[in-house]
């Protein structure tokens, strides 16, 4: 009954404060994911407010021997990044948004030992951030000598 | 909802909500929020904000490529102004 009671206080608690910070509105959420047009940042400090209070309290509760109203703690137990990095990456192959590209043979130090990685479409050189963004994520799992696409 | 519920009731619906999408390309983004979010083994707030609490490598990757991602399509889906 109390686990109940907290998970509804705790949801309702969440769906407020989405609905406080304008989440609702899917515009305003466009709003942020547009980094190339009129960008509005706003909902970078809802992100940030949120973390300002897990990081810390994740540490405090992690740190207790077990939660107060179960068991014990459910936490995800895998933690590298191989798996999960390697299945996002083949998806976004397949959808065509960005491109492993096979490890050049050539010796030039511009192509060397890392897979390079190139949005295909929609990138007019001008948008550094977005493909930064996109390139350290696409370039974790190494491609090495499989030929990539 | 119900916290977001009561907030709309309480502010006697002043909140602005544009929507632009018809409703089957909001039926095939939810399919694909969840089927992301199946594949991902997490959803925004789990891997952004329990996970990166954790300090989790995967969730830290995982938020930036949704977010990466959802910047790319938004850039590739809205109409240039």
């Amino acid at each position: 009954m109390s686990r109940t009671l907290v998970a509804l206080f705790a949801g309702a608690l969440f769906g407020l404060g989405l609905a406080i910070s304008g989440m609702m509105n899917p515009a305003k959420v466009v709003g942020f994911l547009d980094v190339a047009g009129e960008w509005d940042p706003t909902l970078a400090f809802v992100m940030g407010g949120a973390l300002l209070v897990t990081i810390p309290a994740f540490r405090v509760i992690l740190n207790r021997p077990r939660p107060i109203l179960a068991d014990g703690f459910a936490l995800p137990t895998k933690s590298t990044l191989d798996a999960l990095a390697r299945r996002s990456c083949a998806v976004r192959r397949r959808l065509g948004v960005v491109r492993v590209l096979p490890r050049p043979s050539c010796g030039c130090p511009d192509h060397g030992a890392r897979a390079g990685v190139r949005v295909r479409r929609g990138d007019d050189g001008g948008d550094g951030c977005l493909y930064m963004v996109l390139r350290m994520a696409a370039s974790w799992p190494r491609v090495g000598g499989t030929g990539g696409s | 909802m119900l916290g977001a519920f009561a907030y709309v009731l309480a502010t006697a619906g002043a909140i602005p909500i544009t929507m632009r999408a018809t409703v089957p390309i909001l039926v095939a983004a939810g399919l694909l929020v969840g089927f992301g979010t199946r594949l991902g083994s997490g959803c925004t707030s789990g891997h952004g904000l329990c996970g990166i609490a954790r300090l989790s490598k995967r969730s830290i990757a995982a938020t930036s490529v949704f977010f990466g991602v959802a910047m790319l399509t938004v850039f590739l889906t809205q109409p240039v102004i």
